[in-house]
């Protein structure tokens, strides 16, 4: 049998939903967005058809992630913002890099 | 992997879109009649500048994907060719109510789109170098080529779409072609386009999007504004926002043949979902597919059994293109 489990993967999806949306809380309340957490889809792009933000905004986000989750961002980093899924990925695997 | 894939991902393909419906609607009320439609604010954008909506039912079902271009003329909206009967119908009766006509413009133009990297250096030959300058979402009216340029795109590649009298067809394909030679440019099957959409996470409406789907199901929230207050399936929308029951997910295999038909997403053997679409992407040698999935499991990192293989929910877009990653 493929997959996890379903008790893995119930933790799994809360780990998860708990990091994303403490990202959404950060981006809006950095970014004064006129929107509530569960008005994001996880998938959406940060800029163009999606929250339509720009570079500024993408600097805002990079504050927003380092003070809040612990991690440190480089320029070259900067090419995994793409969606707010694509953020947390970026998260988690930094996360996960730390020494416990 | 297919010739029109390849030449999206690394050069450009030139598709005709001109089955889509294209409708240009004036007057006074013009504005406001589209608006009356659509789920996001057209007021709160400028003018030459798009936006990519949705029209719902009053139960918040998605009705047609549709992109608004708003003209100091007017307001020019574009949908499949299977929405344009029905968006039709949607338009001109909330034109009725208002000062604005609907005139229905699919078999007086065409739609010539040039998508991949390329794109961008296609255009400015046949356009001029101020093509340069139309961002995503934004469009003009192109002098040289005497079209409607709009910078649109689903794929994550450059995308110049052409609107032009439709006697210009063989015309405007030429100068084209022969633009694009040198970048390599050919004519590119449509039929392509979806799975280059998916990878991106944009979903094709005829191939992802279930009939009765809202927009929050498919995760096309930002097709929404959540502030507005008038529109139809408003209510729906706000309802649903913290509950949709399932939700799409872009899941990935490890195997390079996708199972084929009707696949149920599962843990455990309980059925927690369903695949509506799965494919091989060249890019990331690997199947992907497209699942509606209980909301509750439906996050990045579970791993599901999709025909008794390991199917990963994963963050789109699912790579960065050349595009996108170049310097603009």
């Amino acid at each position: 049998m493929a997959g996890m489990t379903m008790k893995e993967a119930q933790a799994r999806a809360a780990r998860r939903r708990e990091i994303t949306k403490r990202l959404k809380e950060q981006v809006i309340g950095r970014l004064m967005l006129q929107l509530e957490p569960d008005e994001i889809a996880d998938d959406s792009p940060l800029f163009g058809s999606g929250l339509g933000l720009d570079s500024v905004d993408a600097l805002e986000i990079v504050v927003a992630v380092e003070s809040e989750f612990g991690v440190s961002i480089t320029d070259e980093d900067m090419q995994a913002f793409r969606s707010i899924n694509t953020v947390v990925d970026f998260i988690e695997a930094k996360q996960e890099e730390k020494p416990v | 992997m297919s010739t029109t894939y390849e030449l999206v991902r690394n050069q450009a393909a030139l598709f005709d879109f001109s089955s889509e419906g294209r409708f240009f609607i004036r007057g006074e009320g013009a504005a406001e009649a589209v608006n009356a439609v659509i789920a996001s604010d057209l007021e709160a954008i400028p003018e030459l500048k798009a936006l990519n909506t949705v029209v719902l039912d009053e139960a918040g079902a998605i009705q047609a994907i549709v992109w608004v271009l708003k003209t100091e003329d007017g307001v020019w909206v574009l949908c499949d060719p299977d929405r344009r009967k029905l968006l039709g119908e949607r338009l001109v009766a909330s034109a009725m109510e208002r000062t604005a006509e609907v005139d229905d413009r699919t078999e007086a133009t065409l739609c010539l789109a040039v998508i991949g990297p390329a794109a961008q250096k296609i255009a400015m030959a046949v356009a001029g170098e101020d093509v340069i300058g139309i961002p995503y979402l934004g469009f003009e009216a192109n002098e040289q080529t005497d079209a409607l340029l709009c910078r649109l795109g689903y794929t994550g590649e450059f995308e110049f779409r052409f609107i032009a009298a439709r006697e210009r067809a063989s015309e405007l394909r030429a100068l084209l072609l022969g633009a694009g030679a040198e970048h390599g440019l050919e004519i590119g099957e449509a039929s392509d386009l979806p799975l280059l959409m998916l990878e991106m996470r944009s979903l094709s409406q005829r191939e992802y999007i279930p009939e009765g789907t809202s927009p929050i199901q498919a995760g096309l929230h930002w097709m929404i504004d959540f502030r507005k207050e008038n529109y139809p399936g408003h209510d729906a929308m706000h309802a649903q926002k913290a509950n949709p029951g399932c939700k799409a997910l872009m899941l990935q295999l490890e195997t390079v043949t996708p199972p084929v038909g009707d696949q149920a997403v599962r843990i455990e053997q309980q059925e927690v979902g369903r695949c509506v679409h799965l494919a091989y992407s060249p890019t990331l040698g690997k199947t992907i597919a497209l699942a509606y999935v209980d909301a509750a499991l439906a996050w990045v990192g579970v791993v599901f059994d999709v025909a008794g293989e390991d199917a990963r929910a994963v963050s789109a877009p699912l790579f960065i293109t050349k595009t996108v990653a170049s310097p603009q």
